[in-house]
């Protein structure tokens, strides 16, 4: 071949790639939507929950809105923040996705929000509670429909404070949602008149929790609660560890530290234990009730809060495309849209907060009991209404 | 601090190093004999866990788990040693290397497919299940018959390898394999059995361990870190030397949590790093005629 012939192919070559490139563009009305979840490993049955919910989301909206098909785009970021980078930028740059939602770490989704924002692509985090990226590092593109880590362990500092007693201890995994959480619930035990006598912070993916046991044991009668987060599989070793050596202090936490995903790792070990969240599987409100029914006739199996988290994320993307009638162009219109948004969650009271992103929702104290048909569930002890971050660092920056 | 806390991190470093020696003891001695490499000797330790966990709770038997984990562990070692080692062996440590890491994914999964991701438990028997109180120290049962076991197992592998005749040509092919060969011996043969009781024990130690951590995909990664660990200081290939080092390490990540809790694995590096730099070829090795 010469060089005028090759130079014509190439000539070829690109006037047909933008021919096709022009093709998809028009055809471009799928919805798109980047999942940044991890499907494998230990943080593998959270992504796997929170796809669930956003497919029981799609399939109620029957595939669609505004004419748009809704298409998932989903690919494993193994919970690791390069890989979630790299995924973030390909969504982004290759499948012109409308729409990121996840990640379940707050290390991930610390490290993918430079892009997120940079690329100006929505993110709806569906589980990863950092604080900071709905303070600080806020973006007007970062829209969190889970909870933040002060969300959850302020409330609950408060009400161990007023009914558990005043001298708490701590115990998390050394790391940023660990540190966040813990300081949280010391501030809220702190405000409610009660102090902490003994914070340990062992390192993440401790396995072995005898020596914090007998740290604790050393305290004797000297603490009345003891608040712990730990992460994964960690939480059903702590807890079980925890009943053998029959400690006394009235354990408080997260509610996932003890919740449907380990129940049957726990057993009898986790009645008794307290915990807060933002949705609770056995509330008997209709919708609720109803949401409950349909999701176990589809899955076989009842919705966690990471369930939910996925199922109300994928329900605010529906409802703002149908709002802005599909047409997702007008970046500060789809932000003003979520922001307007209502949606009836399942979990009761549910509302993007304009300020900073992060949902305003209820809190729920719970304690977990065991019915008599020997199913585990949380009863709610007290619910926290309505309850917004009241942090006023977040500048939202459009640019 | 009390005696009864000192008392309870003497027993729990003793627990942990020895259970962290029944898992190593299969790498040590593949190191030692073929100088394999083989990263994927935590899922060994992860297969005998979930083998014993499904058949302990069909049969209600614990004993019975954990013959399973160890059948079920020596027959995945045996594969993956007759399917893929024997073919890498020429082909020196980085085909290893890179052969058993990606193992390590492919048995991860596996895991994952068959038994799905949750995370597993096994209550203890009930005959373990006590507390002992002792000296203001509360003992727990299982940790006893952790270290009983540990122990049986240590002296079984010491007497098998002073007392048989097995033993003895393993050690030799150890200290001197080519001229075990020279003299005739096969060791290829030895060390798929080698291979193989490593894998069982790794696999038997994974069950045992699952009322104290739990049993879920991925679990043999953080131990594999630990026995690697334990290997180098050891001296490669020496078991007793790894026995030194298990309980070397078991003490400093128990000390470690209780000094320093946010960096006891930083502690596990720093025990490394140190008896490299007294003894570089760890506390019982000899070093290598290259």
């Amino acid at each position: 071949m010469n060089k005028l012939n090759a130079l014509g192919c190439a000539r070829m070559a690109l006037a047909a790639s933008f021919a096709i490139g022009a093709a998809s563009a028009s055809a471009a009305e799928d919805l798109k939507i980047g999942t940044v979840l991890s499907f494998s490993q230990v943080m593998g049955v959270y992504g796997n929950a929170i796809l669930d919910g956003m497919n029981f989301a799609i399939e109620e909206a029957g595939g669609s809105v505004a004419g748009r098909k809704i298409v998932l785009v989903k690919e494993d970021d193994k919970n690791d923040p390069k890989v979630a980078l790299q995924l973030v930028r390909r969504y982004v740059k290759d499948e012109k996705v409308n729409f990121l939602v996840g990640p379940v770490a707050s290390h991930v989704a610390a490290a993918i929000r430079d892009e997120v924002h940079r690329s100006k692509t929505f993110l709806l985090i569906a589980n990863a509670g950092n604080d900071e990226l709905t303070r600080e590092l806020c973006s007007p593109y970062v829209i969190r429909t889970s909870f933040s880590n002060w969300q959850w362990n302020y409330p609950l500092g408060e009400y161990a404070a007023a009914n558990l007693g005043k001298r708490g201890a701590i115990i998390a995994s050394n790391y940023v949602a660990g540190k966040q959480m813990g300081s949280s619930f010391a501030d809220g035990f702190k405000k409610g008149g009660g102090s902490i006598v003994d914070e340990q912070w062992p390192a993440m993916g401790t396995a072995d929790f005898a020596s914090t046991m007998t740290k604790l044991r050393g305290l004797g009668n000297g603490v009345d609660v003891v608040w712990n987060f730990i992460p994964g599989s960690g939480t059903v070793n702590f807890i079980n560890q925890y009943a053998q050596a029959k400690l006394k202090p009235q354990q408080v936490g997260p509610q996932s530290n003890a919740d449907e995903f380990f129940f049957d790792a726990l057993k009898d070990n986790a009645i008794g234990v307290i915990g807060s969240g933002q949705y609770v599987q056995s509330m008997e409100t209709p919708r609720n009730l109803a949401f409950v029914a349909a999701y176990k006739k589809k899955y076989n199996r009842a919705p966690a809060p990471v369930d939910v988290a996925g199922y109300d994320s994928m329900r605010l993307i529906i409802e703002t495309a149908r709002r802005l009638n599909g047409n997702l162009s007008d970046k500060k219109a789809v932000r003003q849209a979520m922001v307007d948004s209502e949606i009836d969650s399942p979990r009761g009271y549910f509302k993007i907060d304009a300020k900073d992103g992060n949902v305003i929702q209820n809190i729920y104290i719970t304690k977990v009991v065991k019915r008599a048909n020997g199913a585990y569930a949380h009863d709610v002890l007290k619910t926290m209404e309505k309850v917004r971050d009241p942090d006023t660092s977040c500048k939202l920056n459009w640019d | 601090m009390n005696t009864g806390g000192l008392i309870e991190y003497l027993v729990n470093g003793l627990q942990a190093g020895l259970l962290l020696f029944v898992i190593s003891t299969g790498l040590t001695l593949s190191f030692g004999l073929m100088r394999v490499v083989n990263l994927a000797h935590g899922s060994f330790y992860m297969l005998g866990a979930f083998v014993g966990l499904t058949v302990a709770q069909l049969s209600g038997s614990f004993i019975l788990g954990a013959v399973a984990a160890a059948i079920g562990a020596a027959i995945a070692g045996w594969v993956i040693e007759r399917a893929l080692f024997r073919r890498l062996y020429p082909r020196g440590p980085f085909a290893q290397m890179l052969v058993s890491f990606g193992l390590i994914f492919v048995f991860d999964e596996l895991v994952r497919i068959v038994w799905g991701g949750d995370v597993r438990s096994l209550p203890r028997p009930a005959a373990l299940s006590d507390s002992y109180e002792w000296l203001g120290a509360s003992i727990e049962g299982y940790r006893l018959f952790l270290i009983a076991f540990g122990a049986l197992v240590c002296a079984a592998l010491f007497v098998g390898l002073v007392r048989t005749p097995i033993g003895t040509a393993v050690r030799a092919a150890v200290d001197d394999r080519e001229a075990s060969e020279l003299l005739g011996m096969k060791v290829t043969a030895l060390f798929s059995l080698v291979f193989l009781v490593g894998a069982g024990l790794a696999g038997v130690a994974g069950y045992v361990a699952i009322p104290i951590v739990n049993a879920f995909p991925g679990m043999g990664d953080d131990v594999l870190v630990s026995c690697l660990v334990v290997v180098v200081i050891g001296g490669l290939g020496s078991v007793l030397g790894s026995l030194l080092a298990s309980l070397l390490i078991g003490y400093a990540l128990t000390v470690g949590q209780v000094l320093v809790a946010g960096y006891a694995p930083a502690v596990m590096y720093a025990v490394l790093t140190l008896v490299l730099l007294l003894r570089p070829h760890g506390l019982l090795g000899k070093a290598e005629g290259v």
